[in-house]
Parts: structure tokens; C-alpha cells; sequence
């Protein structure tokens, strides 16, 4: 019955008290940690900082109102074509006419017929 | 925790001071819990280096933000390993991505490393033990390390693995089940080798 119970909690318990016996170098350890603790926190790296820089200049042109400026409906208007103008050009409408795509071979009509001469039906 | 000797001051005074800035409270809570966060690491990195490494950038975090820990949520020691796995899962999971070709392939955990083999040799103890661990997939891995090498109860551990007590004590029955499974595949004695390890 034991092997099928094995391995139980002794046998972990176990393992965990040979580990304990295991030798740690705390002081080593303790010498890294505190210089890592005590030393000041570090600069910003330059993607960190870029982002900071760049938060902070958008935050001045939105301060200045210029950022506004270009949001306002009026401007907006402003810059955009007039829709006839854009949409109804000169050259709207006039290239070339397309072939028809439907493989219908075209129609060839008779030739009308000579009017008759008159008298004649 | 009786790796240190009997302190001076309870744990919380050490944490009050430690928050601001006493070097000397540092130390203590330092050399206190040091090395159970070490073998909670290195149980579940099972590379020396490694675990020295993010027990040390545990305590680091930890010192830096002592004023953020929370007496009311967990004990020191909880919040302690609850660091420690993140950053073991994260390094695991750097480490795989680096070694994948071989290890990986080869589907078996890599040996133990020759301090810990010494270790549990002097206990008497098959290292296929620790091997078989290391076997163990990754939640049920950390739930029997944490356990075992961490000494917590299963609500602690509820806390630093994110899950609730039931779940934590249903991943150490599985680790343990998969255990059995590992050693009945390889044919061990299990008599012989509990009668080994509780001599």
C-alpha cells in the first residue's frame, strides 16, 4: 500500500528539509540587495524620457490653443474642397466609353430598306 | 522560518523601519527571510544563479516598496513569494524562449544542480525526487513548491498564486498524483525510498 500512497507528504517534507540544508550566502547576497536598495532611483531611459518630452509638448500646444485651432469645425471647413467642386469636375463623367462586358456578341442590325417609290406599296 | 535567529524585534517594527529607509531593518527582514525565498526560487527555476538572481531582485522590489505592503491583505512572507513566483514565471518563460531548441525538444526537465544533488544526498535522497518535480507542469509545479518549499498553508498559498484555498489544495493532490505516476513509470520503489527518506 505504500507504493501506491508514495510519494506522500514525509517524503516531500523531506526534501524540503534537505534543501534547508542547502548553503546560502546571505551575506553576499545581503551586499547586492543593499546597494541596489540605497541607490538612488535611476534617470529615465531615453524612450521613457522621449514620451515624457513629447506628453509635454503636446500639452503646451493644447495650453496655447493651437492644437484647438485645428480642431475647431470652422477650420476644418475651411481646408476641405466644396463638395460640387470636388465631386463635379470638367472631366466628371467624360472618358472613354467602356466596352460592354457582357460577352453578348453585339447586335448587327439589317440595313433599313430603300424608301419605295411613290405609287408603289 | 528558522533559518535566522531569534529576532529582536517582531517583523512588523522591522517593516515600519525598513519603510523609512532604516538600513539596519532591512538587513534583518533581509537575512530573515532570505533564504526561504531562495529555495522557494530555486524550486521552481531549479538553476542556482537563477533563483540567487530573482530572490535578490525580490527583495530589491520589496525593500523599495515596503511602504505599499499591506498588513491587513497578507502576511510579509506571503506577499514576499507572491514576488518571487512572478518574477520566476517570467524568467522561466525568458529562459524557455532562449533554450527552446534542446530541452525543450527532448521533453525532460534539465538534472538538478550539483548543490542540490549534495543536499539531498546528505538527507539520504534520491535526487530523481526533485527531478520528477521539475517534471511537473508549471501550476501544478508552483502549487507543490509552494507547499513544500514554501511551508504555507493552502490559504497563503491561495493568495500568492491568485486562486482560491480549493483551488490550491486540488493542484498539490494533482502534483502529487502526477508524483506517483512518475515513479510508477520508472519503477521505483516507493517502501524503499520512503523508508530512505524517513530514516
Amino acid at each position: 500500500m505504500t507504493q501506491a500512497r508514495w510519494p506522500d507528504d514525509r517524503a516531500l517534507q523531506a526534501m524540503a528539509a534537505a534543501l534547508r540544508t542547502l548553503p546560502v550566502d546571505t551575506d553576499r547576497a545581503w551586499a547586492r540587495v543593499r546597494a541596489a536598495w540605497t541607490r538612488p532611483a535611476a534617470r529615465l531611459r531615453w524612450p521613457a524620457a522621449a514620451s515624457v518630452s513629447l506628453a509635454a509638448v503636446f500639452l503646451a500646444l493644447a495650453q496655447s490653443g493651437v492644437v484647438r485651432a485645428f480642431a475647431q469645425p470652422t477650420f476644418a471647413a475651411g481646408l476641405a474642397p466644396a463638395p460640387r467642386a470636388a465631386v463635379l469636375t470638367p472631366s466628371f463623367g467624360g472618358g472613354p466609353t467602356r466596352p460592354a462586358a457582357t460577352g453578348v456578341p453585339e447586335r448587327v442590325l439589317a440595313p433599313t430598306p430603300a424608301p419605295l417609290p411613290p405609287g408603289r406599296s | 522560518m528558522d533559518d535566522a535567529a531569534d529576532p529582536p524585534l517582531s517583523v512588523e517594527a522591522w517593516l515600519e523601519r525598513g519603510a523609512r529607509g532604516d538600513e539596519r531593518a532591512g538587513a534583518a527582514l533581509f537575512h530573515h527571510f532570505y533564504p526561504a525565498v531562495f529555495r522557494l526560487s530555486l524550486g521552481l527555476l531549479n538553476d542556482l544563479p537563477d533563483a540567487e538572481e530573482v530572490a535578490q531582485d525580490t527583495f530589491v522590489y520589496a525593500l523599495r516598496n515596503l511602504a505599499r505592503f499591506d498588513p491587513q491583505r497578507s502576511a510579509f512572507r506571503t506577499w514576499l513569494f507572491t514576488i518571487a513566483l512572478s518574477r520566476c514565471r517570467n524568467k522561466r518563460r525568458r529562459k524557455w524562449l532562449e533554450q527552446l531548441p534542446l530541452e525543450a525538444l527532448a521533453g525532460r526537465p534539465p538534472g538538478a544542480p550539483r548543490a542540490v544533488e549534495a543536499a539531498l544526498e546528505r538527507r539520504g535522497l534520491r535526487r530523481q525526487l526533485w527531478e520528477a518535480l521539475q517534471s511537473l507542469p508549471e501550476p501544478l509545479r508552483e502549487a507543490v513548491v509552494v507547499r513544500y518549499l514554501g511551508e504555507m498553508r493552502y490559504r497563503e498559498m491561495a493568495d500568492a498564486l491568485g486562486c482560491n484555498a480549493k483551488t490550491a489544495e486540488s493542484r498539490v493532490r494533482l502534483g502529487v498524483e502526477r508524483l506517483r505516476r512518475y515513479f510508477e513509470t520508472a519503477g521505483v520503489d516507493g517502501e524503499q525510498f520512503l523508508a530512505e527518506v524517513t530514516a
